[in-house]
């Protein structure tokens, strides 16, 4: 008896129908005994919806059918003779397989044969032909097959690759075999070849209308017990072969009863969901939520939808919560794998900042303020990872600990490196347990059941990789075991909460079946409904179509099908088009709108982009915004100045050129001492260049060295003193960049020693070098009673006989500029640090007149030289008297407004609201 | 160019194509039919319209997948599709449209266009849209390239490299590159230090990662298209030796020279010993020498003086012209070294830009690696339509020209190209502009069309163009920008407009003096005041920088008038996303006290609970959490979240950008690092338009290509004309060639100790410059169509032009000079003029759109819109199972779950314990035996067991049924006899005789019980039942764990959780089968530790 084929009423949605008919045919006193029955439906969805209804039409006295998915239905129909290759398994076998070909065999295949040891390429390759060989074997075909047929396709002159393709498939089975096991797909053609398919239940197929080949030979063993339900009218018989599947040639010319009022073009993906909330609004509360779908041609417009639902008052339900691979212990994972590859410090301050990591740190004890401590220890000794621990130890007191810690958690992981794929599995998942160890997690907290069945389904990853068998795949690193379990779980999504009351979003194929009275389907857009493909590395479609796999012809018969139920079993139906992406991409409209007599398409056409269609007006009211204002005018101010409790009692004489640039920003970063943070610097910065050019030259102007008139000695000497202020600064393991700028500062050093044995030749000696840590201090007389302490470091004071005392300060930026530069611009005083060491060196004993002047080391060597300031005892009086005012307006707490600076000086632009288009605009007179 | 050069044949060989599938077109009667046509189409005269014709034409004789259409932007993509199907549809359904679009493309076969044929070709197009070719450039030959990944020797995954990864890669390939460099050079220092002392010399860098980022980002497309030899064309003479330096360096302070010249001597002597050649060249007598003179102030220079100078001179030369070389041919092998980095990089990242797809296809057709076109595309390219030709670049055409070469030799297909190097503005990525010229050459078999009559503008703004485009040689230059002007004119021909009755008016106008001062004040007030009085018209304000944009907006905002900026910039220019950047640095680096000052002291702290004085433990704690709800939730939740509380403080901009940086977030949500500082570099790095209605549109001449408006103003008219020095110059033996010579810029000076074909180079290359220039002008002036104004800074007589000549020849090489040199006589230009170059002041008023959209305009703008919709839906269903709570019992037990239970035992022990499951669901009733072991083991195999472990959990099984209590609840007697589990409960009932007994393994249900929906399966429900009515139900669950290493108050909790779980089976079974709660039991089989307890049931 051929497969029952029973036609079920198309102007109501399916299920509810199906139901009914199932409940009538299979009531057992009280029961309705439904344990006989396989049902077979499309998604996991529909099986779900069925059940709630047949809950619901019987109060739950039922016995449920088995439900399955296409997918699963062969494997209820035989049983396989051996143990089936998991999925890993069998991509590492046609990675292998392929591997096992010679070069020239490859050849006609790819340009460039990977090294026959890198793995992860192989597995890459093995990927790639285990996808098209599973999707072949599902239609019955393999590569040998794809060649004979492929020949008598007009064009194909690709022989030579399928022949490659054959023989990796051979080698490919033929390691299976070895291995005692099987594909899944070899398994299906067995079990049909030697008609093995049997079952005892009632088979129905409910909306199974493009099931694959192998799938309808095994169904035809079992055909007695096979009835497929289908969706349309009787008439439309003819549209459907025996399985109850579409016939792709009857769907090609159909033609699509739509009017012009149910298709909306619009423009972006806000567009889209904006029209789309104007369609719920346009129901006027006659339905409720569960009696409204809102179908999704393209996903990626959920959270659109979801923000204008929610502006709107309404609430929706996503297909999915979240991506596998963005949960917690996912990205976990992958930061691990990062670190153990590469051992990189951005790799562990990375995974220092996943907050499953710091919340377990803490719970060992690792007290805060490691993270800052990373961020100051990354950026002042640029290690390219830690483990030296340079500086003074209690800088890293919290930060070692907890480093320590994590290296301890990793360490299982590491030795040895690589082993077979199968001792992987129990590490990796203690690397989780110990992280989680000690966490007690409530499932119904959603972050924590997102955690809980992350976990799970990584471990049943991890796990498979212990089901490899050993003659496969060689080994690997923990970092590759992690990243093939990372990728068997990529695509998998975590359902959402259940939401009552929530417009539930579905995909496209879930709507046919879906029985809510209101759809409205967004991305109504070809290439989404329906999908196509136009090109492709194996199996463009000519050779699709010749084969008999899913082409396009089908893949339009399909959305055809389901845009006719869609029409006919619904109340209402609304098909919303985009014109482009959110990136700015064209979109199509679907084929399916023009699915009509040639004179309705040009009418449609002209509706979609004719003038008047850019001209409709809005006349309806707008929909509520996510964010609305009222101001006309930005509210933001710039944070004042507050009142100190005690006023400075010291100024250094650095801080003078900051406040005379500007009194808020010196306010901000001397007053209140604030600074920023972060990690980003890979190279030594201009403060860092001169910090150690100031350590070596200290240490050179205390040597006994000092008064050499030997360049070659000096020289020798500071290369020396070099090499040790840059171990004790950065370590011996350094990033490359870093050592490429000591070679820089060791050029420097060489022109200074020139420089330095010239002067002593001279007969300059040096009087006076700044001990670590010393400050000189001196009382500053402010004129109205009060005084200061001025503060500061004097880099060295130089003596002559002839030419007395010079105070020098080295200057290290690039250009080398004089002091008249750096101190006055334009005839005013812009900074009064040298100006103010004659205060600091008078405790010293230095009486003026004094030199004052730089030691310039510029990045041109030919350029260092000693820069002397000519300014005149009247210019220097008038330096103190500035001095003296700016010292009074701190004291007096004059610190506003901020003044006008360009931006990108500081670390205040943001505070100031520099680059702001609404920063406020402070005036002279603002409070 | 006078030297000769190796060339290579400029004709690439064409690919073999023989084997081609069948064509739609193949038939015999068919004439060769349209020409293969190069447009020149100059700005206005409509090359969409053009495209969509050749579009339609050929859609009447093949296919639409036979015919690529190629444009540089997805929008012009869009728009080209969508108007080819509203031409065809208009065409059918209006006479008019039908005879214009008839008329446009002529007959086919001698059949003119009709109606049906429309519709049919319209039906034919629409079943195919999914085949139609209509794209980028860029997306066709990614297309090419996933067919032929692995001919092309890409990794079968790749993916195109977003700007962000680029950068992240070749930062790695520099890391790699110092790495490599210094590990063969034994540590330190290295060649990469050396040449980089020689690029960075003058750079002032002292960031290496940066000024190597730089250097990549600079000459990385022109190293990929050139031969390493075209970096080595600077000749390198050879310099004085020390000893020969010495001596000149003696005689020249030797040499007698006159008493007045002793300065000069001095100072050049000081230079040539300091090694300062360029100083020592740029004055005094060294100068004049180097120019050839032999006077220096009108003295003739002594002999013996002369010839050391000569000497020294020649040295000087030797030495800059060595210094230029090595620069040069540094730059190349720093970028050499980077590559091969970067390209290993990308290998392993399986990323690449658009340019490298695109050098690979072109490659690929090379080494014929590309064949198989057709097969793989599905269909044969057969008509190949190029848009914005001018705009291709030398790498995309070698991509294309194969294809191209193939189209026009075979009569039956064709080559249409359609562009207009007078708009062509992008400089080297589009720098076979004169490709146009050349295509002639190389496919001789096409025709060439000019089109000049304008569909946009009006007469007014044309004859301001015409005379533009025609009095610019009157500029007085007679340098570079002379040449560029010639040849740009040669191009220029007369525009036309189609629309004789647009009313229009041109001015070019200078700012009063006072108030408004200088030119953009004066824009702005010129600006605003058009707007107001003609709000329905489209206001285009073009700028050269994008700087001048901001501050064009920001002023006009001040005034009170919505703009909208085009040309996108970052988000960060509102305060309010800068304070959720800020917020989120913060919860990166709980260590930034400036960031949390920022946060806490704006409306944002308070939100968050960020105190400012808040001590550093509570920051890290913040930052935690708010690193925990990134994760968790997401940035687009977190982000909006944050939003809701600085709306408030924003004016609508403000809003505008807050919702932009949601509208990011969520964007970036599923591609989420651990970083924030991922994000924010995300943030930044993405330009973002500000979108307004605002009919004031603000953007930069480049941006403005193809659009138009009813005024355009153009206020940034008197800046350099070539605003910035570039960094290379180069020279193409053909426009399709690669450039056989590439230098580093050197500036003027330098240039002219070159040899002589080196400095042709470098004018050519300024030729090129401003010729490029010119092109902007064109495009900036050319997209009014009624009024254009040209505001211009005043030109008053100064004191040196009143001692020359007045007039033009003091005009300055800047676009305002050029425009006053075409449309005025030249001469001063004083403050506050408005000089009329063409139309009429009034225009407006003849203008009735705009009259009318006045109404609509003032109407749209009323005071109070309308409240927003409130959407309404019915009220939910009381007695909908989804009103119910749900429980799964299985999990109800366990709603704490410690990972202890999710990761260990492992799963091997959690999948024993599922097969064990399975196995028992096989079992009836002990008394007729157990499942046959055959039976068993195909179940296991199922879970992919191996043999041997199948073995060892079958015994394990086996023992389980020695256990006494285990055996007795699965023998049937348990149930029978006066001691059978209900014989109490029964008793009275139905007699033991006539109850039946029946097991059902595996029952699954789901039960809505008063308020709850129970789903679940019960292992084993033995039923006893009369005449098929249920009297009593027995429910057992198997459980396997081995309650090992439990403490006792841990197996109790367990077991609590079991037991709960059975009672609300209980339930379920109670509801189901309708039986009263004494007569259902439920039991746990302990198959772990062999025992069984009774669950007692409410
Ligand atoms: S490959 Fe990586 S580890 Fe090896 S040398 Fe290069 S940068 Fe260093």
């Amino acid at each position: 008896m051929p497969i029952v084929r029973r036609f079920f009423d198309w102007s109501q949605p399916a299920l509810p129908q199906v139901v009914d008919a199932l409940c009538s045919q299979y009531r057992r006193g009280r029961l309705v005994d439904l344990s006989t029955v396989l049902l077979v439906v499309p998604g996991r969805r529909v099986g779900r919806r069925f059940l709630e209804l047949l809950t619901e039409r019987t109060r739950g006295r039922h016995e449920p059918p088995v439900v399955v998915t296409p997918e699963q239905l062969p494997e209820e129909l035989y049983e396989p003779q051996r143990p089936l290759a998991g999925d890993l398994t069998q991509r590492l076998a046609w990675g292998e397989a392929l591997r096992s070909l010679s070069e020239e065999a490859l050849r006609p295949l790819l340009r460039n044969v990977p090294p026959s040891d890198d793995l992860p390429r192989w597995l890459e390759l093995g990927t790639l032909l285990a996808r098209h060989h599973t999707e072949l074997a599902a239609d019955g075909l393999d590569f040998q097959k794809v060649r004979e047929l492929g020949k008598y396709l007009p064009g194909f002159q690709e022989q030579s690759r399928w022949a490659t393709l054959q023989q990796a498939q051979e080698k490919y089975l033929a390691l299976l075999d070895d291995l005692g096991l099987w594909d899944q797909q070899t398994a299906r053609l067995v079990a049909i070849e030697q008609h093995e398919c049997h079952t005892d239940q009632e088979i129905i197929l409910l909306g199974a209308v493009d099931l694959p080949r192998t799938h309808r030979r095994m169904l035809d063993q079992v055909e007695d017990r096979v009835t497929a339900f289908i969706h349309a009218p009787e008439e439309l018989a003819d549209h459907f072969d025996e399985h109850g599947c579409l016939l792709p040639e009857r769907w090609r010319e159909c033609r699509l009863d739509l009017s012009a009022e149910q298709i909306r073009v619009v423009g972006g993906p806000a567009d889209q969901a904006a029209e789309a909330a104007y369609a719920v609004a346009e129901l006027d509360g006659r339905y409720r939520a569960d009696e409204i779908t809102i179908g999704l041609g393209d996903e990626s417009l959920t959270p659109h939808l979801q923000r204008q639902f929610e502006a709107c008052g309404l609430r929706t339900r996503p297909v999915k919560e979240k991506e596998l691979l963005q949960t917690p212990p996912a990205l976990l994972l992958a930061a691990v794998a990062d670190l153990l590859e590469h051992d990189r410090i951005e790799h562990f301050t990375a995974l220092a900042r996943h907050p499953d990591v710091a919340a377990w740190l803490e719970a060992q004890g690792c007290s805060h303020g490691w993270l800052e401590e990373l961020d100051d220890y990354v950026t002042h000794h640029l290690q390219p990872r830690l483990g030296e621990w340079l500086g003074p130890p209690g800088a890293v007191q919290r930060l070692r600990p907890a480093y320590e810690r994590v290296r301890a958690w990793l360490a299982p992981l590491q030795s040895p490196p690589q082993r077979p794929l199968p001792a992987w599995s129990a590490p990796i998942a203690e690397l989780l347990l110990e992280l989680y160890r000690h966490v007690q997690f409530d499932v119904d907290v959603p972050s924590h059941r997102v955690v809980v069945d992350a976990c799970r389904k990584l471990h049943t990853a991890v796990e498979e990789h212990a089901r490899i068998p050993a003659p496969l795949g060689g080994t690997f690193t923990a970092a590759e075991a992690i990243r093939l379990a990372l990728d068997a779980v990529s695509g998998e999504m975590l359902p959402p909460p259940p939401q009552p009351e929530a417009i539930p979003l579905l995909g496209w194929l879930e709507l046919p079946l879906d029985d809510a009275p209101v759809a409205i389907v967004t991305t109504f857009n070809e290439d989404h409904i329906p999908q196509s493909l136009n090109s492709d590395l194996f199996l463009p479609n000519s050779l699709r179509a010749r084969l008999g796999l899913l082409d396009n012809a089908r893949r339009y018969a399909r959305d055809a099908y389901a845009l006719s139920v869609l029409l006919h079993a619904r109340q209402r139906v609304t098909l919303i088009v985009g014109r482009r992406t959110a990136e700015g991409d064209p979109l199509r409209p679907s084929r399916l709108l023009f699915a009509a007599e040639p004179e309705v398409i040009a009418q449609r056409i002209v509706q979609f982009y004719g003038d008047a269609a850019e001209a409709r007006p809005p006349v309806r009211p707008p929909l509520p915004a996510e964010f609305t204002t009222k101001r006309a005018t930005p509210g933001f101010r710039i944070p004042r100045p507050r009142p100190l409790a005690e006023p400075p009692t010291e100024l250094n004489v650095t801080e003078f050129k900051s406040y005379l640039a500007c009194p808020y920003r010196y306010y901000l970063s001397y007053v209140l001492g604030l600074g920023s943070a972060d990690d980003a610097a890979e190279e030594l910065g201009g403060s860092d260049f001169g910090e150690l050019l100031h350590e070596v030259l200290k240490a050179f102007g205390l040597s006994p060295l000092n008064s050499s008139p030997e360049a070659d000695e000096i020289q020798s000497f500071l290369e020396d003193q070099l090499e040790s202020v840059a171990r004790r600064r950065l370590g011996r393991q350094r990033r490359p960049v870093v050592e490429l700028q000591l070679e820089q500062l060791r050029q420097r050093l060489r022109a200074f020693a020139r420089v330095q044995a010239e002067l002593a030749d001279w007969g300059w000696e040096i009087r006076f070098v700044e001990h670590s840590g010393q400050q000189t201090d001196s009382l500053f007389d402010l004129g109205d009673g009060r005084t200061i302490h001025l503060r500061g470091r004097i880099d060295r004071i130089d003596f002559h006989r002839e030419h007395g005392c010079r105070i020098l300060d080295y200057k290290s930026s690039s250009q080398g500029e004089t002091p008249e530069q750096v101190h006055r611009q334009g005839g005013e005083w812009i900074d009064l640090q040298l100006p103010l060491y004659r205060h600091l060196a008078r405790p010293l004993g230095v009486e003026e007149p004094v030199q004052l002047g730089y030691l310039l080391l510029p990045e041109d060597s030919s350029r260092t030289r000693v820069a002397l300031a000519e300014w005149t005892e009247a210019e220097l009086r008038e330096a103190d008297e500035l001095a003296r005012e700016v010292a009074r307006r701190i004291l007096d707490q004059t610190f506003w407004p901020p003044a006008e600076m360009g931006s990108g000086y500081d670390d205040w632009d943001l505070i100031c609201q520099v680059n702001a288009f609404d920063g406020e605009v402070v005036t002279e007179n603002s409070p | 160019m006078t030297r000769p050069r190796s060339r290579r044949s400029p004709r690439r060989p064409v690919p073999s194509r023989r084997r081609r599938g069948p064509r739609a077109s193949d038939d015999a009667s068919v004439p060769p039919d349209r020409p293969n046509l190069l447009i020149r189409a100059s700005a206005g005269t409509g090359k969409t319209y053009q495209l969509s014709g050749q579009f339609i034409d050929r859609l009447r004789i093949t296919g639409p997948d036979r015919i690529l259409a190629a444009t540089f932007t997805r929008a012009a993509a869009g728009e080209i599709l969508e108007r080819v199907l509203l031409r065809l549809a208009e065409a059918a359904r209006n006479p008019d449209k039908l005879r214009e679009l008839a008329e446009q493309i002529g007959s086919r076969n001698g059949r003119p266009l009709t109606r049906e044929e429309c519709l049919e070709r319209l039906a034919a197009l629409t079943r195919e849209l999914h085949r139609v070719r209509i794209g980028t450039l860029d997306s066709f030959f990614i297309q090419l390239a996933r067919c032929f990944s692995l001919e092309l020797g890409l990794p079968p995954a790749w993916a195109i490299l977003d700007v962000i990864e680029e950068d992240q890669l070749v930062t790695q390939a520099i890391e790699r590159l110092l790495h490599h460099d210094q590990q063969a050079n034994g540590g330190s220092g290295g060649d990469v230090g050396r040449l980089l002392n020689l690029l960075g010399k003058g750079d002032a860098a002292r960031n290496i990662t940066a000024l190597l980022r730089r250097t990549v980002r600079d000459f990385a497309a022109a190293y990929q298209e050139t031969e390493p030899d075209a970096w080595r064309q600077v000749p390198e003479p050879p310099p004085l030796s020390a000893e020969e330096l010495q001596e000149a360096l003696e005689a020249l302070d030797r040499v007698e020279l006159p008493e007045a010249w002793e300065e000069a001597r001095t100072r050049e002597s000081q230079c040539a010993r300091d090694g300062q050649w360029e100083e020592f060249l740029k004055q005094g007598i060294a100068a004049k020498v180097a120019a050839g003179d032999t006077t220096y102030r009108r003295q003739p220079i002594p002999r013996e003086a002369l010839s050391v100078y000569q000497q020294l001179v020649g040295h000087a030369r030797a030495v800059l012209i060595r210094q230029l070389a090595s620069r040069t041919r540094v730059t190349w092998d720093i970028l050499d070294r980077l590559a091969a980095e970067l390209a290993a990089l990308k290998q392993q990242h399986c990323g690449w830009t658009f340019d490298d797809v695109t050098r690979a296809i072109g490659r690929g057709w090379r080494q014929a690696a590309i064949d198989q076109l057709d097969f793989r595309l599905d269909a044969s390219i057969e008509h190949l339509l190029l848009d914005e030709f001018q705009d291709t670049s030398v790498p995309q055409w070698q991509a294309l020209e194969p294809l191209a070469q193939c189209v026009t030799a075979d009569p039956r297909m064709s080559l249409f190209c359609v562009g207009d190097q007078k708009q062509a503005i992008y400089g080297w990525r589009g720098g076979a502009a004169e490709l146009f010229d050349a295509l002639h050459d190389r496919l001789p078999q096409i025709e060439e069309q000019t089109l000049a009559r304008s569909y946009r503008s009006s007469p007014a703004v044309i004859e301001a163009v015409n005379r533009i485009g025609e009095g610019l040689h009157r500029h007085p230059d007679a340098g570079e920008l002379a040449t560029a002007i010639h040849r740009w004119q040669k191009r220029f021909k007369t525009h036309e407009t189609a629309q004789a009755d647009l009313p229009g008016w041109v001015t070019l106008e200078t700012p009063p003096e006072e108030p408004e001062g200088d030119v953009l004040t004066f824009a702005v007030q010129r600006i605003a005041e058009t707007h107001r009085r003609i709000p329905a018209a489209t206001i285009g304000v073009l700028a050269v920088k994008n700087d001048t944009v901001v501050h064009l907006a920001r002023e006009l905002r001040r005034m009170g008038i919505d703009v909208s900026e085009e040309g996108g910039r970052a988000l960060t220019d509102a305060v309010a996303v800068q304070l959720i950047l800020s917020l989120l640095h913060l919860a990166d680096h709980p260590g930034d006290t400036a960031a949390r000052f920022h946060v806490a002291t704006s409306p944002l702290g308070e939100a968050i609970g960020l105190r400012e004085e808040a001590e550093p433990d509570e920051v890290h704690h913040l930052a935690a959490r708010i690193r925990r709800e990134l994760l968790e939730r997401g940035y687009g939740r977190c982000v909006a979240d944050w939003a809701r509380h600085l709306v408030p403080s924003c004016d609508s901009r403000g809003v505008g950008r807050l919702t932009q940086l949601v509208n990011i977030a969520h964007d970036y949500t599923p591609h989420a690092t651990l970083r924030t500082s991922d994000f924010i570099t995300f943030v930044e790095a993405q330009e973002v338009v500000q979108p307004s209605e605002s009919r004031v549109r603000l953007m930069t001449i480049h941006r403005a290509k193809g659009l138009e408006f009813d005024v355009v103003f153009l206020p940034e008219l008197d800046g350099k004309l070539i605003p910035k020095t570039p960094q290379f110059v180069f020279h193409r033996p053909s426009p399709v060639e690669p450039p056989d010579v590439v230098i580093r810029y050197a500036p003027e000076g330098l240039v002219s100790l070159l040899p002589e074909d080196l400095q042709q180079v470098f004018q050519a290359d300024k030729v090129r410059r401003y010729e490029e220039r010119l092109c902007v002008l064109y495009v900036a002036v050319t997209r009014a169509r009624h009024a254009l104004h040209l505001l211009v800074a005043p030109a008053v007589p100064t004191s040196s032009s009143r001692t020359g000549a007045s007039g033009p020849s003091s005009l300055p090489k800047t676009m305002a000079g050029l425009l006053r040199a075409a449309l005025t006589d030249g001469g001063p230009l004083p403050p506050g003029q408005v000089l009329t170059i063409a139309g009429e002041q009034k225009w407006h008023r003849r203008a009735p759109h705009l009259a009318a959209g006045r109404a609509g305009a003032a109407a749209a703008r009323t005071p109070s819109p309308p409240p927003p919709l409130r959407i309404r839906l019915a009220p939910p269903r009381p007695d909908s199972l989804a009103q119910l709570d749900e429980v799964q019992p299985s999990r109800h037990g366990a709603k704490l779950v410690r990972m202890s239970e999710v990761l260990s035992p492992p799963s091997s022990a959690r999948a024993r314990g599922s097969l064990i499951h399975a196995w028992f669901e096989q079992v009836e009733w002990l008394e007729e035996g157990l499942p046959d072991d055959a039976l068993l083991r195909q179940i296991a195999r199922r879970w992919e067991w191996h043999d041997r472990e199948i073995e060892q959990a079958l015994r394990e099984f086996h023992a389980m049924f020695r256990q006494p209590e285990i055996a007795r609840v699965l023998s049937r007697s348990a149930y029978q006899g006066p001691h059978g589990l209900f014989a109490a409960a029964l008793a009275g009932i139905a007699s033991p005789q006539d109850v039946a007994i029946r097991v059902q393994n595996e029952r699954r249900f789901v039960a809505p019980v008063e308020k709850l929906l129970i789903r679940g399966s019960m292992d084993r429900l033995v039923l006893l039942e009369h005449g098929g009515e249920p009297l009593a139900a027995d429910i057992c669950d198997y459980k396997t764990d081995f309650l090992e290493g439990l403490d006792a108050a841990e197996v109790d909790e367990r077991l609590a959780g079991y037991r709960e779980q059975l009672q609300l089976y209980a339930r379920a079974a109670a509801h189901i089968l309708e039986l009263p709660a004494d007569r259902v039991t439920a039991r746990l089989i302990l198959l772990g530790v062999g025992r069984v307890e009774p669950v007692p049931c409410p």
